[in-house]
């Protein structure tokens, strides 16, 4: 057993390396969640700053393992796993891959937030758990429903937890969707 | 690992030790139940009340107060342990109740208690259950250390975890500085006790890398013994999912923070039937045994005796 600075990706998630994309994206949203600073399990052990970077290590876990083309170069270079020679058995088909380019900064909309919610497997009940917001609030902004969001000020801060929940970068979703709010109620983008 | 004794019989022998830190928890509800299920199989079950200032095991298990205890040990009244072994209800489970008298039996001298631990150590039966007090006392410690399983209760609740960590974490240490003899790495291991210590010393991992410039072998002798430490945990009065997967997350918890790898036996379902056959003086095991809680009871004596952990369908989460 090692300390969470020496874990690799798969044992910071609890993972076995050759995981499917299911329990990767399972894995990762259960990490989150134990160690989140209100959660039960690890309370009184880590100090907030230790918390912050045991997260990050998560966060950026999940950002090379849910990528297929990361995760397999993680495999080879970092762990020295040798993928079996091509042809010797199929692979299973893999659900489509996300990438950050998938998500441009220009098409932070309601449905692309769900839509990747979706891939990764995330309930919006354990969004509303884990970052406390309230699920109408988060339906509100993956439904684009303009009249029921709160005040940009309060809305910015829910965006950026939203986002990190999902594994995002938190400022360029934040940003991204309040100029889409802006053309919604049609103003300038 | 067992062998085989005068008789030709399968000397188990084998030492569980119940702890958990804070008060509460149930450790004296699950090692009266680990007690009579192992009693129940057949096996010859010794139960030690090992709380050395505030016992009760006896009534736990529905047995009168004894007649003698470990009081008349510890002060050398009596010169075997089999002299202060008292029967139960149930054939095959005995009982050797803890003190009831003077506060000071609470804290034996170290003499005193390695004359108990040795003599526990050699009783004839196939399983030994210590119901250990609250705290981290040196007493708890090594009673806890002594034992060939440790297990530590946790209800779902901060105070408890907290305690259960602060446990894990003083065994620990106390395993080390007993593992060790070199008069620096003595004092270091006792610097690192202190959480506030100077020396930035906040896990055994700090620790150790500590050790290790002073000595590489007893450092990695120390490595080894960190490899071998493994408590099990178990978890009380479980109301919902989370608090059934709050095991889990302990043990993730563990791995990250001590680098311990921590086992998570099962857990035991929050149900009135437990106060209700307590107030009765009856096992809630035996007073029950259909019941949520009983049944929990059974798969944490089924998980250590096959020594395996809880089997756990994560996908059921949330």
């Amino acid at each position: 057993m090692k300390p969470f600075r020496e874990q690799n990706y798969y044992e910071l998630l609890d993972l076995a390396p050759g995981a499917g994309a299911d329990a990767v994206a399972k894995a990762y949203a259960s990490a989150k969640r134990m160690f989140s600073a209100d959660a039960l399990g690890s309370y009184s052990l880590f100090d907030p700053a230790e918390r912050e970077a045991l997260l990050a290590r998560i966060d950026e876990a999940w950002r090379t393992l849910s990528d297929p083309a990361s995760r397999a170069r993680y495999d080879e270079e970092t762990l020295g796993l040798v993928r079996a020679p091509a042809g010797a058995t199929p692979a299973p088909p893999k659900p489509p891959a996300f990438s950050y380019a998938d998500l441009a900064v220009t098409d932070v909309t309601g449905a692309a937030l769900r839509a990747r919610r979706e891939a990764i497997g995330l309930p919006l009940q354990e969004i509303a758990v884990t970052t406390r917001i309230s699920i109408a609030y988060l339906q509100f902004i993956e439904e684009d429903h303009v009249k029921g969001l709160p005040h940009d000020a309060y809305l910015r801060g829910y965006l950026a937890q939203y986002a990190r929940a999902l594994g995002l970068d938190p400022h360029t979703v934040a940003d991204g969707y309040l100029r889409h709010l802006r053309t919604l109620r049609g103003g300038k983008p | 690992m067992p062998g085989i004794d005068d008789n030709g019989r399968l000397a188990q022998r084998e030492i569980w030790a119940v702890g958990g830190g804070k008060g509460g928890t149930g450790k004296t509800y699950l090692s009266a139940s680990l007690a009579i299920g192992l009693a129940r199989l057949g096996k010859r079950v010794i139960a030690i009340d090992a709380d050395l200032g505030c016992a009760n095991l006896h009534t736990a298990l529905g047995a009168a107060p004894p007649a003698a205890t470990l009081s008349d040990f510890i002060k050398g009244r009596v010169k075997s342990l089999h002299d202060v072994l008292g029967d139960t209800a149930l054939p095959g489970l005995r009982l050797i109740s803890g003190a009831h008298d003077f506060l000071e039996i609470a804290n034996p001298k170290y003499t005193e208690k390695m004359r108990l631990i040795k003599q526990i150590q050699e009783l004839d039966v196939d399983y030994i259950i210590l119901d250990l007090g609250a705290g981290t006392a040196f007493n708890s410690l090594d009673f806890f250390l002594a034992a060939d399983r440790g297990i530590l209760t946790v209800i779902p609740e901060p105070t408890s975890i907290e305690n259960v960590y602060r446990f894990i974490k003083s065994a620990f240490y106390r395993r080390f500085k007993r593992a060790v003899r070199h008069p620096d790495v003595k004092a270091l291991v006792s610097c690192a006790m202190d959480q506030k210590n100077e020396r930035g010393i906040r896990t055994p991992h700090d620790l150790i890398a500590g050790v290790e410039a002073i000595d590489p072998e007893v450092g990695g002798r120390l490595r080894k013994t960190m490899a071998e430490f493994s408590p099990k945990i178990v978890v009380n009065q479980v109301r919902s999912q989370d608090d059934a997967t709050l095991g889990l997350s302990m043990r993730s918890s563990c791995s990250k923070y001590f680098g311990i790898q921590v086992e998570y036996l099962g857990y035991v379902e929050y149900d009135d039937s437990v106060w209700r056959a307590m107030k009765r003086r009856r096992p809630p095991v035996m007073e029950y045994p259909d019941s949520c809680s009983s049944r929990g009871a059974e798969r944490v004596l089924a998980n250590l005796l096959k020594g395996q952990q809880i089997a756990f369908d994560l996908s059921v989460r949330g």
